[in-house]
């Protein structure tokens, strides 16, 4: 899309006002094998019989406000199945530093990773590097 | 394993010439070939493609004689097609062809006889599909079928068919009259073995072939020769500019022992049945659609996008709504679109100078009611947005375009319109409390997940399935009944929800109250989007899909029966009649259900892309939905069906490997016309090459 006086279409259509992935807002699942924020979540954030209150749960919650600063979220980071997050990792695999992200494909690193008791992953998660992906 | 052949073309032939790149030889009075095999065959086919374009003043006749003994004669046809003769059983056979008449063409000093585009010989004991003697046309592969078409009599060689054990024929074929209009007559051995009334279009036939039908005496020979015969050609109206005489397209014909798959393909065409398919599609009296606004000014031209046909308006556009087609009703149902994503963008809808409403347009498609003036006569609305779509997000279009408007609906049912108002101002509290970064909501999801049935019909599940551990994760819930009644109890969960998305570890088409959960999510204007196997198609299934407002995900990831084995199991032939049977069941019900075909790329069917391009087009499908196989850290799935081993790990395929399919998925999808949706960009707000997951 082009600009407009200086303004991005994106901008003016609102786009940057949003906040990484949409669903925790628009969407809920409310399946046998429990809440799930999203189709691609991993594991149920409450049972089927909370539907009532898991809707605002503080699950939820925390994921809603991770993606409203532009991050994942532990939990978002746990669905490997969703695509904005294989987008993140594989965005994380390409810069220098993400290479030293053991949840990269690398053979070597993930067998590491499971040697290490999946500690070298747990850490990563806290290093700073993990915010910002690029729409 | 099919044998090689070595054809010779020895005296009597005229230079190779060609014809749009395709290689041709004219004969003269007499021509010779030889054909010559590594070992013996048991029995070998000649088919010649020929016919003397026209150019000849009448049809020569052709006699084939090998190594001395004559093997057959036949009419050479005007346009290129079929004929066969046998040279029997050998490895090396010298074949005189012989013409009874011959022409010249104006200035053209030679003595032609016919024009032979192909020459290929057959072992009959190596076909591993039918061979089309005589009658035919020249094969055609451009639609999901490779198909001949055959005149008013053809002949074929099924070698299946003389195997013991074998049972049933399966016949494709499209038919360009109505039903019953053209009837095929199937004949072997100078007995009839079947009639099958015509209906149009592509469609399975399995026919059972009765014992009496098979060889009586033990040691007489099978024939594997069957003759076609219909009732009446195609008319010449059906093929302008074709002067061919065409009867209809036959696809593969196959021979096979599964009783299940005969079942299965002929319970959608007994008449009764495809009849109550077409009547099912449910009509509400109650309202009248009045279509995309057509005229009145402030409106562009009318264009189609994937929720169906709509028009941009201008800054401003009036809506006239005659009294005749109003009758009163009291409620205008709208659906607008609008490209803003923050809510900038408004429309006032005024009458006769006095504002009706002032809507805020939350982002996509949506239904807004408005409540019409008392009393009738006719009406004249405008509708104007406070700001236009900016023009930098329509490059190259120079329009004015304010919002999209879709059918609109005229009705006098008060609840639709309260529930319709209280979505529509739902979705737009949801989303403002998104804008806002909101993480504890007042509003509902505008996407409700549900899991209406936890059985499935595939079992083994199919190979990645996640199916063992979805159900251990189901634990106490996994017999837990969820059905209409379930739903209209979530309260405003459901009530907020426009879309209503199954995503249950089962069939939803097995639901035994499918026509109740139906039944609800229409009363409620809901869409609801089900994804299914496509093995539950039967024809009361597609009857109670018919015209609803379904969005149907039907997962295949195969085009061939080859690959759907190696993937899930031998029911290929079975979803194939569904899917035809669907097909016609959508143009009695306006397009509904929505037909979203799902591919999921993986190096198991890589080989079947282009042919599910066909198949989405065969099937007159709204999209080709692409999706990922689901990624999993370490699967450790592998499991062996249809003779291929699948390694869920090396079915994953990486960026990089996917970038050659998205390039070919965007030339077929030109090719083939088929709209690519693709979910490998799921939640991104971004641009992308084949459009968004659906919008509603």
């Amino acid at each position: 899309m082009g600009k407009e006086e200086g303004v991005s279409a994106t901008d003016l259509l609102g786009y940057p006002n949003e906040p990484l992935c949409r669903e925790p807002w628009e969407s809920y699942y409310i399946l046998r094998r429990g809440i799930l924020p999203c189709c691609y979540g991993s594991t149920p954030i409450a049972p089927m019989a909370e539907w009532k209150t898991a809707w605002n749960s503080p699950a939820l919650q925390e994921i809603r406000r991770y993606l409203v600063r532009g991050e994942l979220s532990p939990y978002c980071l746990s669905s490997l199945g969703c695509p904005v997050v294989q987008r993140f990792l594989e965005q994380r695999r390409r810069s220098p530093l993400g290479a030293l992200d053991p949840r990269a494909r690398s053979p070597l690193l993930r067998g590491m990773n499971r040697l290490l008791g999946g500690v070298p992953a747990r850490l990563y998660r806290l290093l700073p590097l993990r915010k910002g992906l690029s729409r | 394993m099919q044998t090689t052949f070595n054809i010779t073309y020895e005296d009597g032939w005229y230079p190779v010439e060609h014809e749009n790149g395709r290689p041709f030889r004219w004969s003269g009075p007499r021509a010779r070939v030889r054909v010559t095999a590594a070992a013996p065959c048991r029995s070998v086919w000649l088919r010649l493609t020929c016919g003397v374009w026209g150019a000849a003043p009448s049809l020569p006749s052709l006699t084939v004689a090998v190594n001395g003994r004559e093997a057959g004669s036949a009419r050479v046809s005007e346009q290129p097609g079929y004929l066969t003769f046998p040279l029997g059983e050998g490895c090396d056979f010298d074949v005189e062809l012989q013409l009874d008449r011959t022409f010249s063409a104006p200035g053209d000093v030679r003595v032609l006889g016919m024009m032979v585009k192909s020459l290929d010989a057959f072992d009959e004991d190596a076909l591993d599909s039918s061979l089309e003697l005589e009658g035919w046309y020249e094969r055609e592969t451009h639609e999901y079928f490779p198909f001949c078409w055959m005149g008013r009599e053809a002949s074929v060689l099924v070698p299946a068919l003389a195997r013991p054990g074998t049972r049933f024929l399966s016949l494709p074929i499209a038919a360009e009259t109505g039903s019953g209009e053209q009837v095929l007559g199937i004949w072997r051995d100078g007995r009839l073995l079947a009639e099958i009334p015509l209906r149009r279009g592509w469609h399975l036939y399995d026919v059972d072939v009765p014992d009496e039908a098979r060889p009586a005496a033990a040691g007489e020979p099978a024939s594997a020769r069957l003759v076609l015969r219909l009732n009446a050609l195609c008319p010449p109206e059906a093929h302008p500019g074709d002067p061919r005489a065409l009867g209809v397209r036959v696809g593969p014909i196959e021979a096979h022992h599964d009783p299940r798959r005969h079942a299965q393909v002929t319970s959608f065409y007994q008449a009764a049945q495809v009849e109550a398919v077409c009547a099912a599609a449910p009509q509400n009296g109650d309202e009248v659609c009045c279509g995309v606004p057509a005229v009145g000014d402030g409106w562009n031209g009318e264009e189609r996008d994937e929720r169906g046909v709509f028009r941009w308006t201008r800054r401003e556009a009036v809506l006239l709504l005659p009294d005749h087609v109003r009758r009163r009703r009291r409620f205008c149902s709208l659906p607008l679109f609008s490209a803003f994503r923050n809510l900038a963008q408004q429309v006032t809808l005024s009458a006769a100078g006095h504002e009706l409403v002032r809507l805020d347009l939350a982002k996509g498609w949506h239904t807004y009611s408005v409540a019409l003036p008392e009393p009738g006569g006719d009406l004249e609305i405008t509708l104007r947005v406070n700001v236009l779509t900016p023009a930098s997000s329509h490059p190259g279009d120079p329009r004015e375009l304010g919002i999209r408007v879709g059918a609109v609906t005229l009705h006098d049912d008060e609840r639709r319109h309260e529930r319709e108002v209280f979505l529509a101002s739902n979705a737009v509290q949801n989303q403002r409390e998104m804008q806002r970064g909101a993480t504890v909501l007042e509003s509902f999801p505008q996407t409700l997940g549900i899991d209406l049935y936890g059985r499935c019909n595939i079992k083994p599940s199919c190979v990645y399935c996640l199916w063992e551990p979805m159900k251990a994760l189901e634990g106490e819930a996994v017999d837990e009944t969820v059905d209409d009644r379930t739903l209209a109890g979530y309260g405003g969960l459901f009530q907020g929800a426009r879309l209503l998305v199954n995503c249950s570890f089962g069939e939803p088409l097995l639901h035994p109250r499918l026509d109740r959960v139906l039944d609800l999510a229409a009363s409620h204007g809901k869409v609801l989007e089900l994804s299914t196997n496509g093995q539950a198609f039967t024809p009361r299934t597609v009857g109670l899909l018919a015209g609803r407002r379904v969005h149907l995900y039907v997962s295949l990831d195969a085009a061939s029966r080859a690959t759907y084995a190696r993937l899930r199991n031998d029911r290929w032939d079975g979803v194939l009649a569904g899917l035809l049977c669907l097909r016609d069941a959508r143009r009695a019900g306006g397009g509904w259900p929505r037909l979203n075909m799902v591919f999921m790329p993986m190096p198991v069917n890589l080989d079947d892309l282009e042919a599910y391009f066909r198949l989405c087009r065969m099937v007159e499908a709204d999209a080709l939905v692409l999706r990922p196989l689901l990624h999993l850290e370490h699967p450790g799935i592998v499991r062996e069906r249809g003779g291929y081993r699948f390694d869920y790990e090396r079915e994953l395929m990486t960026p990089t490997a996917l970038e050659p399919v998205f390039a070919a998925c965007e030339r077929y999808a030109a090719r083939y016309e088929v709209n690519v949706v693709s979910q490998f960009d799921f939640g991104l707000a971004e641009a992308s090459r084949f459009r968004p997951a659906a919008t509603l």
